[in-house]
Parts: C-alpha cells; sequence; structure tokens
C-alpha cells in the first residue's frame, strides 16, 4: 500500500511537470537573434528614437560569406515600446539573449544616452557584459554594414570588443555595466569607443575613443592620443596589448606599462603626480646606437613621453571629463559635501607632474 | 563530525549572497553599513560560543529535548511553534526570492507560481528524510558548489572593473552609528550555528567542537566580500541600482573560454543548489520542531522509515508558505524581509541566552546529584 503510494505520488509528480513545458520557451528556429542594436536621434519631436536591430538568420550552412542578417528600422518615441512594435514586423520571436554589441548614433550621443542606458540595465536579457560603442556618422548605417567575408550572422563586430580575436591597442572595450557606474559615480566619467566603417570593402575601424560627461559626448580623441590614454589607463584596459611609442628616430614597443598616481594637495594648487613605469623593446633605431649610447636613447623617450602624456592629460582637462578617476581618487583622501558644485572648479586648477621611467628590454635581433 | 558544523555554518553564509543581507547593507553603505560589518562577527562570536558551550552539556539532544527537561510541555509548544515559524519564514524568504531570479533571468514567461511550486515539492520532500540524510545531503551540495561559489568570487575580484577607490570611500564611513535592521542584516551572516539545535542530535557524546574561530573569521570575510565587491565593481552610486546585486555583479564578469559567455548561469545554477539545500535543511528544522508537539513522538535522527506525521506536517508547512506567495511582491519582499531580521535577532539572542542558562543549570543539579 506505502509502496503503492509512493509510486503514485512520483507519477503524479512528473505529469505535473509536463504542465510547465508549454510556457515559455520557443525552439530556436522560431526565434531571430538579436546580433546589433543601434539607436538613433531623428529630427521628429515626436518620435526621437530610430531604432535599427540586426536580426541574425538562423541558419544550416556556415561558410565565409554565408551569413545572412535582416535589418528593421523603426521611429519611435520610445526605446522599449520601439522594440515591442518591431515585434508585429517580424514573424519570429526577437531575442536579446545574445546582442553584444550596442551602437549609439554619433548625433545621439552628443544629446543624451542616459535613457537609453537605464532602459538597457533595466532589461533583463541584454547582458550587463555587451560592449557598448558610438556609430560614426550614425548608429544605423554602422550597423546595416554587411561585411562580405563573415561567417555567423554579426560576428565581426562581436570580435571587435571580444577578447580573443584581434587585439588593437587602439580600440577600447566598454561594457554596458562600467558605463552605467561610470555614467552615475562622482568624479568618474565614462569613454565609448567610436566605430566608423570603410565604404568601400564594407569593413568596421575602430581607433578613436569618445569622452562623455555625466550625458553626453564631449570631445573625440584622434587615434594616436587614443592609444596614449589606453597606454595610461592601463588598469582598466583589456585586452593588454599597449601598442607602440614614437619619438624620430626611435619606435619603441610597449611590453607592460604601470601607472601609478597620487594626488597632492598644498594650499595653493592640487597637483597629480603620476609615475609611470615601462618595459620597452626597440622596434625602430638607428644601428648600434643603442649599445654605443643607452642612455641618451632611453633619456629621450623618457622625456618625449612624459611630456606627451602631460599634453594629453591637460587636453581631457580642457574638456572637464574625468575617465581617468581623478575625483574618485581625490574623494578618498579628503571630504567633498558638495562634489558637483566643487569638484569641477577644483579640476579646472589641477596641475599634472607625469615621471616616466622606461626599462629596455632589448632591440630585437639586431644592434 | 567537525565537518557538518562547518557545513551548516556556510550553508545560511554562502545563501545570504544573493537575498535579503546585501540589499539592506548597501542601501545604507554611507550610514552604518561598515560599523555593523565590524561588530557583528563579535557578536556573531560571542553566541556561536555561548551556544556550542551550552550544547556540550546536553550532547545528542535538539532544542526540544533540552527545553522539555526544565519546563512544562505547553510551555515547551509554544517555544517550539515559534521557532518552527522564525525557521521556516528564512526558507520562505530564500526559496520565493530565488523563484524570483529564476523567473526573470531563465523563463520570464513562465508561471512563477507553478516553478516556485515545483521547487517547494523537491524541498519538502527532502525535508521529511531524517536528519542524518539531510545532513549527508547537505555535504554534497555544499562539496559541489564551494568551487563555483570560490570561482564566481575570484572572477568578481580579478575583474579589470574592480575599483579600489570606490571601496576606500565607502569604506572611510565607519564611523558612522548602524541602525538596527543593517546590524540584524550583518549577524544573519553568522548565525549558521542555530541550525544545531536539531542536528546537535547527530553528535555522538563525546563530540567536542573544534576550530570555532575560523568559522567566524571565514564567516566575517565572506561578508566582507559581500559588501565590498560589488561596490567596486558597480562603484559607489550605480550599486544601489540594482534589486538583486549580485545576479547584476557575476553578470558584470565574463568568461572568455567557458561554455557559456555569462558568469550569470553559472551563478544561477550554484544559486539553487545553495537555495535547495538551504530551505530542506530550514523545513527540516521546522518539521523537528513540530514533531514535538504531537503526542507519542519519538526522536530518532537516524529513523528507517519516515513517519506519516512529517510528511503532513512537511504538507501544512507547503501550503501556508504557497499561498503566502500570493499576497507578496517584489516591494513588500524586501520590507517584510527587515522586520524579520530585526525579530529573528532578537529572538535569537533570546534563545541562545536560554539555552546558556540552562546548561548552567543543569550542571549545578548534576553536581547536587552527585553530591548527594
Amino acid at each position: 500500500m506505502r509502496k503503492e503510494l509512493a509510486y503514485s505520488f512520483i507519477v503524479l509528480y512528473l505529469l505535473a511537470s509536463t504542465l510547465l513545458t508549454g510556457c515559455g520557451f520557443k525552439d530556436v528556429d522560431k526565434r531571430y537573434f538579436v546580433v546589433g542594436m543601434g539607436i538613433d536621434k531623428t529630427d521628429n519631436e515626436e518620435k526621437p528614437y530610430r531604432v535599427t536591430l540586426k536580426l541574425g538568420v538562423p541558419s544550416i550552412q556556415i561558410d565565409v560569406g554565408k551569413s545572412k542578417t535582416q535589418v528593421e528600422t523603426i521611429e519611435t518615441a520610445s526605446i522599449a515600446e520601439g522594440v515591442r512594435m518591431l515585434k508585429s514586423h517580424v514573424d519570429k520571436e526577437i531575442d536579446f539573449g545574445h546582442c553584444k554589441v550596442i551602437l549609439f548614433g554619433d548625433s545621439f550621443a552628443r544629446e543624451n544616452i542616459r535613457e537609453a542606458v537605464e532602459w538597457m540595465s533595466r532589461r533583463r536579457d541584454i547582458q550587463n557584459i555587451a560592449a557598448i560603442a558610438v556609430g560614426s556618422p550614425n548608429a544605423e548605417d554602422v550597423i546595416k554594414v554587411q561585411p562580405g567575408i563573415e561567417r555567423f550572422p554579426g560576428n565581426s563586430l562581436n570580435l571587435f570588443f571580444s577578447e580573443d580575436a584581434t587585439e588593437s591597442s587602439y580600440t577600447f572595450i566598454e561594457s554596458l555595466s562600467d558605463l552605467t557606474r561610470r555614467l552615475n559615480e562622482k568624479g568618474l566619467d565614462p569613454f565609448l569607443p567610436v566605430v566608423t566603417m570603410q565604404q568601400e570593402d564594407k569593413t568596421y575601424v575602430i581607433n578613436q575613443v569618445a569622452l562623455l560627461d555625466k550625458e553626453k559626448v564631449v570631445t573625440i580623441l584622434n587615434p594616436d592620443e587614443t592609444q596614449l590614454l589606453r597606454q595610461l589607463a592601463e588598469h582598466i584596459s583589456l585586452p593588454k596589448q599597449f601598442g607602440s611609442y614614437r619619438s624620430d628616430p626611435y619606435v619603441a614597443l610597449i611590453n607592460s606599462i604601470k601607472t601609478k598616481y597620487k594626488i597632492i594637495k598644498t594650499d595653493s594648487a592640487i597637483k597629480v603626480d603620476m609615475n609611470i613605469k615601462q618595459a620597452i623593446t626597440f622596434e625602430e633605431i638607428p644601428l648600434n646606437s643603442y649599445f654605443e649610447h643607452p642612455n641618451q636613447s632611453v633619456e629621450q623617450l623618457e622625456q618625449a613621453y612624459s611630456e606627451d602624456a602631460k599634453k594629453l592629460l591637460q587636453k581631457i582637462q580642457a574638456a572637464g571629463v574625468d575617465p581617468f578617476g581623478f575625483g574618485l581618487r581625490y574623494r578618498v583622501k579628503y571630504h567633498l559635501p558638495n562634489f558637483d558644485q566643487e569638484w569641477p572648479l577644483l579640476y579646472k586648477s589641477m596641475e599634472f607632474d607625469v615621471k616616466t621611467k622606461i626599462e629596455v628590454r632589448g632591440t630585437g635581433l639586431t644592434r | 563530525m567537525n565537518r557538518y558544523v562547518f557545513y551548516h555554518y556556510f550553508i545560511v553564509c554562502f545563501t545570504n549572497l544573493v537575498m535579503l543581507v546585501p540589499y539592506h547593507l548597501i542601501n545604507e553603505r554611507f550610514s552604518g553599513s561598515v560599523m555593523a560589518i565590524i561588530l557583528s562577527p563579535f557578536i556573531g562570536a560571542i553566541m556561536l560560543y555561548m551556544f556550542t558551550n551550552a550544547l556540550t552539556k546536553f550532547p545528542g539532544e535538539g532544542l526540544p529535548e533540552i527545553f522539555d527537561h526544565f519546563y512544562p510541555r505547553w510551555l515547551v509548544s509554544m517555544i517550539m511553534i515559534y521557532k518552527s515559524f522564525i525557521t521556516g519564514t528564512s526558507a520562505a524568504i530564500v526559496l520565493s526570492t530565488y523563484a524570483v531570479i529564476i523567473t526573470r533571468f531563465l523563463n520570464p514567461e513562465g508561471n512563477p507560481y507553478g516553478i516556485v511550486l515545483v521547487l517547494m515539492v523537491v524541498c519538502a520532500f527532502a525535508a521529511t528524510r531524517s536528519t542524518v540524510t539531510v545532513n549527508f545531503v547537505l555535504e554534497i551540495v555544499l562539496i559541489l558548489s564551494f568551487p563555483f561559489v570560490g570561482f564566481v568570487l575570484y572572477k568578481a575580484i580579478k575583474s579589470p572593473l574592480m575599483n579600489w577607490d570606490a571601496v576606500a570611500i565607502v569604506a572611510e564611513h565607519y564611523n558612522k552609528m548602524p541602525s538596527l535592521l543593517v546590524i540584524a542584516s550583518a549577524t544573519f551572516v553568522f548565525t549558521g550555528f542555530l541550525n544545531l539545535s536539531i542536528f546537535n542530535r547527530t553528535f555522538p557524546t563525546n563530540f567536542r567542537f573544534k576550530y570555532r574561530w575560523l568559522l567566524v573569521l571565514i564567516a566575517f570575510i565572506d561578508l566582507l566580500m559581500i559588501f565590498f565587491i560589488p561596490i567596486g565593481v558597480h562603484g559607489t552610486e550605480a550599486v544601489e541600482h540594482y534589486v538583486y546585486i549580485w545576479s547584476a555583479t557575476a553578470d558584470s564578469t565574463k568568461m572568455a573560454y567557458g561554455f557559456i559567455e555569462r558568469v550569470l548561469f553559472l551563478f544561477l545554477i550554484v544559486l539553487l543548489h545553495l537555495a535547495l539545500a538551504f530551505t530542506m535543511v530550514g523545513w527540516h528544522m521546522s518539521i523537528e520542531f513540530l514533531r514535538y508537539l504531537l503526542p507519542n513522538n519519538i526522536v530518532n535522527p537516524d529513523e528507517a522509515k519516515t513517519p506519516l506525521r512529517s510528511y503532513v506536517i512537511a504538507g501544512g508547512i507547503l501550503l501556508i508558505t504557497f499561498s503566502c506567495m500570493f499576497f507578496i511582491n517584489q516591494l513588500s519582499m524586501f520590507q517584510l524581509g527587515g522586520y524579520f531580521m530585526i525579530i529573528r535577532m532578537f529572538s535569537e539572542f533570546v534563545i541562545v541566552i536560554w539555552v546558556y542558562l540552562l546548561s548552567k543549570k543543569k550542571v549545578r543539579r548534576d553536581e547536587k546529584r552527585i553530591s548527594i
């Protein structure tokens, strides 16, 4: 009797579980996976957002150039509504689970991105590790590019922002959770990589970085400055590829770099004392010059690097943004009750003192 | 046998990674949380030593038997009903929080009541097993999940997002007076030893507690990580934007060479283990407390056959918990959870001190008996 009771209970329990299968899961071939999303600004005041979704079409053939995507665009009053409306434009369920790149249009990013970022971090299926970038000239055009050599739908843009394919010293990676943090933190401002495209051969170029204040893009650095900023901000840089530094006639490959800074407050001003330690290998150097005068080349590089770094820091300071987190470091030491009012003035008057220490690993195969 | 003490201590400690504790602590991070975190290991250690010292005077006995030596049956019954209410509620909070998380991330269109019911039936079945079996299940679950808990914590600490300046800024606020709620939340991490009020039955007569300081130390490190890692990863301001802060923290790190890139899903599975084991232990204790009320109750931690009364009580707990879910939403869960934390803390103080005094009384009584 007891045994029968137990068996019937197990059977009933298993039967009950069949009731649950019908609730949520849709098969893969009934889904469109969003592989890229773009948000632009429109001129229409009632519908200020243009949302572009790149939908990956599940396909059996996986080969170079066989990836198929469908691009859907809609103008809408709010992003959430627009995505819901787009569901009525396609025949399959839209799924954001694989959306790893989200682009803001250039003009949109120059206005206000807060609302869009809040929408994304509220949605459960947009990953916190998704990469956010600025699409130039606008997000829709960049999203629409269909590179000819792509294997999986939308994969080539993904690979730019992953650590296991190309590792460029010009590419910043900004994740959604870091962007949310930087938009809200007092004394730490966000940055976004800028994606441009080459129209002729349909490929992407990512070698600039946009610096933002708490809501919009303030300035965009050129590729050389972008690389220098990545070297200086090594603690936030992934992957650990730092590129090179040129000061004629030398080109030095930076193997490793360590930046330390202290904020010193004297009665007249505050000063950032930055110490850079790097290990380099010479990539271009006149024959024999290092072996004959080792100090001369190193000294020139050290001096030039310090000057360039200082110039870059001053440029960022003039733009009034703080991607380094000097404000955060200042808050650790000194109490600022009205941070939002007091900090901009303090930051404007800040002085920089940069010292570089270079250790040479070698000169390559030739002397 | 000492390892079972560790398991019971850590199941409470690690389950709190996701539940109410980080929510309340982070809400008041600029006003008293740090002080509460510094104070709580001392409170926890004093309680731990008092309770375990008392238990050594009652070898192989659970809370119902201990009270039964000294007080009339009706009074002990009242205490047992109250104790089972407290343990049952904390288990229900953990399980329902987990059900909300799982519906949010894994199957948003699913029916949350269906999911929570299935989880509850599993837990209720496990809880009706004998005390020794529950111990073994707990051991297996914890040994399986420890490496993953460690991995998630390691990933979060080593993530390039980790900003120690933010941690330092919050740690500077150590001199603020903590509120009662924060103290209650922080001490919750150190209360795993209370599970021994039933599981002491499985320990032999000559059992001695060892390495008790290590329990408190590990729990303290765990509490520090629960609190400071999310602040380092999300910053001092954005950290309060998230409802389930540890899900968001696990989601901020990625495994480039894992089968899945989102650490979140690994985290959710570990969480499933911990939440189910926690609920199992909690409900098992509730069942054992309530069995005292029934006549002819035989206490046997290693019973071969589960008596019918266990099933009936488990069914009752399940029904009460399930019907409570209909009246609770995301917000009221956190508010009621806060009140519950405070009630729990005081009732635990009372129980621990009470049992401690009883143990002194027993020692005196035994001495008298010997001298006569």
